[in-house]
């Protein structure tokens, strides 16, 4: 499993399964980081492969 | 950085909105939250003043009445921010930062323009950030919260975090300070934890995803400059 995978997993559980509601509500908070992190690398490794494949400067 | 919430609601025991958010706080630390007293009719003036000049963020809370604060929040400003005190000899408030948090039982829609209120909530709350202007202080901005009764228990959870951040987050309204501020706190339950290996290791990888971001937006920012030559 891709390790990104496994984080949301574990973190999906940690906020159904903690014990306090201010936890719960910071592995949510974190889910939705990892989330965020995710679509912007993917973004991110995009744009450089877009901008690299420039054959203007060729 | 210490921060002072100033707190002005006339009801302020029968308010589900305030009371969550000062649940929110329990366990933080250089926070301070400060209360008006609806009754009290003359203010320690010197105390409240001393109170702002040991705190970095002030922030003023309050429910949207009539497109404004409640009068004791205006009664307050009224005696406490004396000339000299904010902009004449002293400019005891220059350099700090000041932050908005209202609610509002009407719907985010409606503050648009066009909208059933017809202005935005920026717009409404201008005079606090003209009096940060003035004071030479650093405007936030407004962080604002529609309807609470209507929320959904996700929604809360993430309004929590995001509260938290607000009062505590140096750079809580760019992506990178949600980042670290966000570690930080792994790192502290981590440390608090008898079982702390699945933190860490949840926390390695969010901060190698940190990393490899800092990265590629360094190598675009190259290619950028390059492609700008």
């Amino acid at each position: 499993m891709d390790t990104n995978q496994w984080v949301k997993q574990q973190l999906t559980t940690l906020a159904t399964t903690s014990k306090h509601y201010e936890d719960r509500a910071l592995y949510v908070a974190l889910l939705d980081l990892v989330t965020e992190q995710q679509k912007r690398l993917v973004q991110s490794q995009g744009e450089v492969d877009g901008r690299t494949w420039n054959p203007s400067k060729w | 950085m210490k921060t002072l919430i100033v707190v002005a609601h006339p009801k302020l025991v029968e308010s589900g909105t305030q009371q969550f958010l000062k649940m929110s706080l329990k366990t933080s630390q250089d926070v301070t939250w400060h209360v008006l007293e609806k009754n009290s009719i003359s203010l320690n003036v010197a105390a409240e003043q001393k109170l702002l000049q040991s705190h970095d963020r002030i922030i003023f809370q309050f429910p949207l009445y009539w497109y404004s604060a409640p009068a004791l929040l205006k009664h307050w400003e009224d005696e406490v921010l004396t000339r000299n005190f904010v902009y004449g000899a002293g400019q005891s408030l220059q350099g700090k930062e000041l932050g908005i948090v209202v609610s509002t039982g009407d719907a985010k829609q409606g503050f648009s323009a066009g909208g059933s209120e017809n202005y935005t909530l920026s717009e409404l709350l201008k005079p606090y950030q003209a009096l940060a202007l003035k004071a030479g202080m650093k405007y936030l901005s407004p962080f604002s919260i529609f309807q609470f009764a209507y929320l959904t228990e996700p929604e809360k959870q993430r309004l929590l975090v995001n509260y938290q951040q607000y009062v505590t987050n140096p750079n809580f309204n760019t992506f990178h300070g949600r980042e670290l501020w966000l570690e930080q706190q792994l790192e502290q339950k981590a440390a608090a934890s008898t079982k702390p290996q699945q933190l860490q290791q949840i926390l390695a990888v969010i901060r190698d995803n940190r990393e490899n971001l800092e990265e590629l937006k360094w190598t675009l920012g190259m290619i950028k400059d390059d492609e700008d030559e």
